[in-house]
């Protein structure tokens, strides 16, 4: 019996085998050395990845029956139990036992492939078996947030069956803090909804954020991730552990846009406190969202209302600007207002918080960014002008008649859209209870408690951890 | 040449209870007469009452602040001067001929802290009343929107008349000769405007800015309407009240307005929907000091037109 030589063969032959087994069968490979018969075992786990063990060599005198080898003796050891195939692999054909063990075998299993290779063939095989292709779809745990808010775990496709080692899939998830034990990363093989298999639980400490990353497939059971900035381990948590903390909903799925509209009229004082209100929120909110966070400002006072009060107009200080950029912007609006006189004169019935409000509506509408969330957060004491006269409160109409009840209804129309506020009254006019319809601080609060306010607004994750990276449905 | 003063029996009397606008009235009358470009004015009879209405006026033209509540105020001396045509007889058989005279009305302004006028019969209340009887018109000053708040005119009203009839001491059932403006004020208010407006009352002006206007003929109606409001006084009754003690022929309605209507500058006419010219003070209502102000320029309805009535009537009358 000759067999074919060199690794190109063996390894050719291998990946054959290995690519037809089927999961539950056995890959048995009897390799005749110097030392005696070693047993190689292939098989694949639940996920489909093949691994090989294989047992310390039989020497030959255990096969000797009067010094002749026992062509039984040697097919009852090198059979595989489960009738799977078979491959026989001569590693020392000078060796006489070997070489005479290698013939008899190879005339009872003539349909089993049989190469001679000198080489390591535990090396030979660990490499098949990375470049074997996979047998079924890996995917990344991940959650997705529903409209409503709801969380559910779902799979990311990675990798279909075919996929062999070298492929990449690139994918973009966000991920939210994930407490002590970090976000977990881990792929799963799918041969039907009710079979999931782990192939890997890892896990990596990240700081909140979106991140690009890219999936590269080193071989059967082995996913790496690139993109990450910091390294992963191993997850010691099981599996049940882990999926039992996944919150069941999650009031933040997708970037925010922080707009506060700041009004600018009265005692310097007041106004002064708004502008640190502001800033604590923006800056308290920036370091729980980082990149996802985007913020304006608009100063505002009342309309001119005849000679006798000015207009303190509206002005755009920041719009869709990063954090630090917004409280720069405050810092210059605080050196302004300390310019002026101690009380700003102007109507003291209302400020032109309609227009504001109409501002907010037409800059959002420029934007066109269906992706952010807008969160409206007024810091204020005056009230909106009406759009026409109020025999009630008798504050003169806005002189663009702008209906502040229409602008708000145009505002809603942006999904998740939030509103804020924090005044020195309670909600006690209808714009305010609008306005306030999310989340209330009062400014008469010697501590602003800027977690509960920005958790409300969805602003800040609440407490509870989001253990997988989470994906837009969109995305996934 | 100086004016001829009329005897003191043809002055006019501002009359009405307190805070009811009078010294509004008054200064908005200064600025009314210069919008006319009326040959009539007011001006004061001493340095102190010239000083006084120049003060008055500035504060509402150019302040634009109501004047505040002037305690004394009725020791200031104003007269109305003007010119009218009057009958001066000819020689005999060759009857009478119309001239041009100027005439100086004199023009008092009755104001008194509401403790001092209307049940509690003090000396004030004496000074008023006797002020009242030597006068021979009177302008009658009824705010609505301060009946709705205070509901205190009938009070304020019926102790004064009952004391002027008895001092005039006519025969049982004889009125009071006076003849009677009654201005119903705050016509720029949105709540007189508004009931106005429901009752079919308003016209506008063909001239610019168009204001509203109530027709004189409607004001009576007006008037009893706006009485009726105020479901928690006795304001209802004032009318017949004044037409009890006076004759009726010789009382006449006005709606008017001390400050107008606002009137947005870029649009330059009388705007339904933007026309409020007084920015309260919620504070008012509380008993603080009062920062109501005026939002544009003042522009006076039916400020003038009492006065030239009553000027007309009590110089026509031979003095009593």
């Amino acid at each position: 019996m000759g067999g074919d030589l060199g690794d190109e063969a063996l390894a050719s032959g291998l990946a054959d085998e290995v690519r037809d087994l089927a999961k539950g069968r056995t890959l048995r490979i009897a390799q005749f050395t110097a030392d005696g018969l070693v047993l190689w075992d292939v098989r694949r786990d639940d996920a489909g990845t093949p691994h090989a063990y294989s047992w310390p060599a039989l020497p030959w005198s255990d096969f000797l029956d009067l010094d002749v080898l026992s062509g039984p003796e040697l097919n009852r050891a090198a059979r595989p139990g489960d009738g799977g195939r078979m491959v026989l692999v001569c590693s020392s054909p000078d060796h006489s036992y070997a070489h005479r063990a290698y013939e008899l075998l190879g005339r009872d299993h003539g349909r089993a492939p049989a190469f001679r290779y000198l080489g390591s063939l535990g090396d030979l095989l660990h490499r098949v078996m990375a470049a074997s292709p996979l047998t079924q779809w890996y995917e990344l745990v991940v959650l997705r947030r529903t409209p409503s808010g709801r969380v559910i775990l779902t799979g990311a496709q990675l990798f279909p069956p075919g996929a062999r080692r070298g492929e990449r899939q690139p994918f973009t998830i966000r991920c939210e803090p994930g407490g002590e034990n970090g976000t977990v990363f881990a792929v799963m093989a799918t041969e039907s909804v009710e079979e999931v298999h782990p192939v890997s639980v890892k896990s990596a400490s990240l700081n909140p954020g979106v991140y690009d990353v890219t999936a590269v497939l080193c071989r059967p059971g082995l996913v790496r991730f690139d993109g990450l900035p910091t390294r992963m381990r191993e997850e010691r948590r099981s599996w049940a552990e882990i999926v039992a903390t996944v919150p069941t909903s999650l009031s933040l799925s997708r970037s925010a846009h922080l707009i506060c509209a700041i009004e600018v009229s009265g005692p310097r004082d007041l106004v002064y406190e708004r502008i640190e209100r502001a800033k604590k929120l923006i800056r308290d909110v920036n370091i729980g969202s980082r990149d996802r966070l985007t913020v304006s400002l608009i100063s505002y006072g009342p309309h001119a209302v005849g000679r006798m009060f000015p207009e303190e107009p509206i002005r755009v200080l920041a719009w869709a600007q990063g954090s630090m950029t917004a409280v720069a912007a405050l810092n210059k609006l605080k050196d302004r207002v300390r310019a002026r006189a101690p009380v700003e004169p102007g109507y003291v019935r209302a400020a032109q918080l309609e227009c504001v409000l109409a501002t907010i509506s037409e800059k959002l509408a420029e934007l066109g960014d269906q992706e952010t969330r807008p969160v409206i957060v007024t810091i204020a004491s005056r009230s909106a002008f009406p759009h026409q006269m109020d025999p009630v409160s008798e504050i003169v109409p806005c002189p663009d008649r702008v209906d502040w009840r229409r602008v708000l209804k145009d505002l809603l129309e942006h999904p998740g859209i939030a509103f804020g506020l924090i005044s020195d009254h309670g909600p006690d006019e209808e714009i305010w209870i609008h306005l306030s319809n999310d989340a209330l601080a009062s400014m008469n609060d010697v501590v602003f408690n800027v977690q509960h306010f920005a958790e409300r607004l969805g602003l800040l994750s609440e407490a509870e951890d989001v253990p997988f990276p989470l994906i837009e449905s969109e995305r996934s | 040449m100086a004016p001829t003063p009329e005897p003191a029996e043809h002055s006019i009397t501002m009359w009405g209870p307190p805070a009811t606008g009078k010294t509004t009235f008054l200064a908005a009358l200064s600025i009314a007469l210069i919008r006319h470009g009326s040959v009539w004015c007011v001006n004061g009879a001493d340095d102190a009452s010239t000083e006084k209405l120049i003060s008055l006026t500035t504060s509402l033209a150019t302040d634009r602040c109501f004047p505040p509540a002037t305690v004394g105020i009725a020791h200031y001396r104003w007269s109305l001067d003007g010119k009218l045509m009057r009958k001066v007889p000819r020689r005999r058989w060759f009857g009478s001929r119309l001239v041009e005279q100027d005439v100086r009305i004199p023009l008092n302004l009755v104001d008194s802290q509401g403790k001092l006028v209307g049940r509690q019969r003090g000396g004030a209340q004496a000074d008023l009343v006797k002020n009242l009887n030597n006068s021979s018109a009177i302008i009658f000053l009824y705010d609505p929107i301060r009946e709705f708040d205070r509901g205190d005119a009938f009070d304020h009203t019926f102790g004064v008349l009952k004391q002027m009839s008895r001092q005039l001491e006519g025969s049982p059932g004889q009125k009071l000769p006076h003849y009677v403006a009654v201005c119903v004020t705050k016509f720029d208010e949105i709540r007189i405007l508004s009931t106005a407006e429901k009752l079919d009352l308003i016209s506008y002006d063909p001239d610019l800015p168009g204001f509203p206007r109530v027709a004189d003929d409607d004001a009576r109606e007006l008037f009893g309407e706006l009485s009726r409001i105020p479901h928690d006084s006795d304001a209802d009754m004032v009318l017949n009240l004044l037409e009890q003690n006076f004759h009726r022929d010789r009382i006449k309605y006005f709606i008017t307005s001390a400050i107008g209507f606002y009137v947005d500058p870029r649009i330059g006419v009388f705007d339904p929907d933007n026309y409020q010219n007084h920015l309260p003070d919620p504070d008012d209502r509380k008993g603080g000091q009062s920062q109501s102000r005026i939002r544009g320029p003042i522009r006076p309805v039916n400020v003038v037109e009492p006065l030239l009535w009553l000027a007309e009537r009590v110089t026509s009358e031979p003095g009593r």
